[in-house]
């Protein structure tokens, strides 16, 4: 064998083996958009063990643990819909059991209440909330709408992060497990869902019970919400694409980042 | 011979026939059921309600029918054209509206802790009293129409006090204090001596009217929603976030059997049939199923094409049963007759 073919037939087992490799990578995980880390590399300094809440300060951040679950058959899951529900909450809220814990896709294990407190703690600050029974007489633009009649509070920014199967971290905003449906004309198109998530508090200040913490609507029941629309009307018609989280049963992570206000 | 570790050949004839015609009997039960469900009539559907449906009540006689929403309405319905006669504006939400005993009179409870007495022919405010400082889930008349019990609370516990009133002018009477967190339902026993409150700390309350003794049900595992006594009042049956529907003996306060269900679809009300044959359930899962209280057999399953179901009444005469929820619609439902036990 002369030294031109060993090099040619080195060449072709290399070209194959990065093929081989670049399909197993595709098959394993995530398109690799979502991938922030890659391999063993942590995600975060600390992931909460179940029952906890990660405050960190340094990050700006905190983690939640949570369990994914299949909730079949419930509005926007798998098909275009209108929900108050969240689509992450906790199971436990107002120390009893949330109300709606069998809507989430990404159920939290802590109350919801320590989910508010480790927001606060991170100088996230809640403005206008109101309890449902409130919430309810605020509902929908009217000509005697007001700025208050929205839910208020600082932004954030939520995703979702699990292991992959090879042990590649993988994350995902909250947003980008959801398609919204507008209406244009009389035809219906498909958009990317673009919700204004704010830090309102309201499931945690007035105890609601919901377990929700945020909600794809303007819904004071959980403590964060779309505040585009008014309070509950119009619902932004979205559908949960379950194809894109995880098997249900997976460990994940919820990450929420504050843009925190602060005082002049 | 005393010592048969594996049963005489006849033994174990006799076990597997057994077996068999167990399996015969539930294969055509499932039938019976699968068949009566196929063979269901569609639903009438009542449209007036923008919001959730908490409540229906139908009058004795099955001419008028309530439903109470989150829409701040309450609606009067005339059963037999299907039209709503009167609608019943408050301030807030309305969780809760039965029909006395006589048709004459109707009660509403509110977000904001109100409980108000209408005339149910004229549909006017008799009389309105801020009667909790929460809001109010529940409530019943007694069966002599003479008393109204309601109760509710918040989440954090709040005002959890069941209150008695007259039903004429809404005068306090008494009070049935204890429940640490929210109430959501109330009922009275068909003697009136009795009266229910089924809480979200899990329990249910017995209270003694007269004495306001109690005694107390436990075996649910989350929040108890509605609760309903049987026509004989030997039972209650009641419905949970945990998902089941159980039923209690009253006199020994026990449990007597629990459907079981996940609590990621709570139930969220019962009711037992006129005749106490039959108890009827729904819940988050938009199901509306049936059981025979005598066997505890499963006698009609029937999905609905809406979301979750909050309010179950059976009209009387059985020809229907009312379920109302989460699409605002009510759903009139024919009844089949049950299938026959095999």
């Amino acid at each position: 064998m002369t030294t031109k073919t060993c090099a040619t037939l080195s060449i072709l087992v290399l070209i194959a083996v990065t093929t081989a490799l670049s399909f197993v990578l595709a098959e394993d995980d995530a398109p690799s958009a979502d991938v922030v880390s890659q391999g063993e590399v942590a995600p975060a300094k600390v992931l909460p063990e179940p029952g906890s809440v990660v405050v960190d300060r340094e990050a700006r951040e905190i983690l939640l643990s949570a369990k994914v679950q299949f909730p079949e058959g419930k509005p926007c899951i798998n098909e275009f819909g209108q929900r108050i529900q969240a689509f992450a909450g906790c199971a436990r809220a107002a120390d009893g059991d949330a109300k709606m814990a069998g809507y989430f896709v990404f159920l939290v294990d802590v109350e919801t209440e320590d989910v508010f407190n480790g927001l606060i703690e991170l100088g996230c600050r809640p403005r206008v909330h109101y309890s449902i029974h409130e919430g309810r007489k605020r509902s929908g633009l009217k000509p005697e709408t007001t700025l208050d009649d929205y839910l208020q509070g600082d932004p954030v920014v939520v995703s979702v992060l699990w292991k992959g199967k090879a042990g590649t971290w993988v994350e995902k905003p909250y947003e980008d497990f959801a398609t919204e449906q507008v209406k244009v004309g009389d035809k219906h198109i498909e958009k990317p869902w673009t919700p204004h998530f704010v830090f309102h508090g309201s499931g945690a200040i007035h105890q609601s019970g919901t377990g929700c913490i945020a909600c794809p609507c303007d819904c004071p029941g959980g403590i964060i919400a779309d505040n585009r629309y008014p309070i509950y009307d119009p619902k932004p018609m979205v559908r949960f694409d379950m194809s894109k989280a995880p098997p249900p049963g997976t460990q994940v992570y919820i990450r929420i980042r504050p843009i925190s206000s602060r005082s002049p | 011979m005393l010592f048969r570790p594996y049963g005489s050949a006849t033994q174990a004839g006799t076990a597997i026939g057994d077996r068999l015609a167990r399996c015969v009997a539930l294969l055509i039960t499932g039938l019976l059921v699968a068949s009566a469900n196929s063979l269901e009539a569609a639903p009438v559907v009542l449209e007036g309600h923008d919001e959730y449906v908490y409540m229906t009540s139908v009058s004795l006689d099955g001419r008028l029918l309530v439903t109470a929403s989150g829409d701040n309405t309450a609606i009067v319905w005339n059963v037999a054209n299907r039209e709503s006669v009167h609608v019943l504006d408050h301030d807030a939400a309305v969780y809760a509206a039965v029909i006395d005993p006589q048709g004459k009179q109707i009660a509403t409870a509110t977000g904001d802790g109100h409980v108000t007495i209408w005339n149910a022919r004229s549909g006017t405010q008799i009389r309105r009293v801020k009667g909790h400082t929460d809001a109010v889930y529940g409530v019943a008349f007694s069966p002599d129409g003479k008393l109204l019990a309601s109760a509710g609370g918040s989440t954090n516990g709040g005002d959890t006090t069941c209150r008695l009133w007259r039903s004429d002018d809404l005068t306090k009477v008494a009070e049935f204090a204890g429940h640490s967190r929210q109430v959501y339902g109330v009922a009275f026993s068909p003697d009136g001596k009795l009266l229910a409150t089924s809480s979200s700390d899990k329990t249910i309350r017995l209270w003694d009217v007269t004495t306001r003794e109690f005694r107390t049900l436990q075996g649910h595992t989350s929040d108890v929603y509605r609760c309903r006594f049987s026509p004989d009042g030997k039972r209650i049956a009641t419905a949970s976030q945990d998902g089941s529907v159980r039923i209690w003996s009253v006199h020994a306060g026990n449990l007597e059997h629990t459907f079981e269900g996940t609590k990621n679809n709570p139930s969220y009300a019962v009711v037992f049939s006129p005749d106490g044959r039959r108890l009827a359930a729904v819940g988050d899962d938009h199901r509306l199923r049936s059981w025979s209280v005598e066997d505890f057999r499963l006698q009609s399953d029937r999905e609905l094409p809406t979301r979750a179901l909050y309010a179950v009444a059976y009209a009387p005469g059985q020809s229907h049963i009312v379920v109302a929820g989460e699409d605002g619609n009510v759903y009139l439902i024919p009844q089949v007759a049950p299938a026959a036990n095999p």
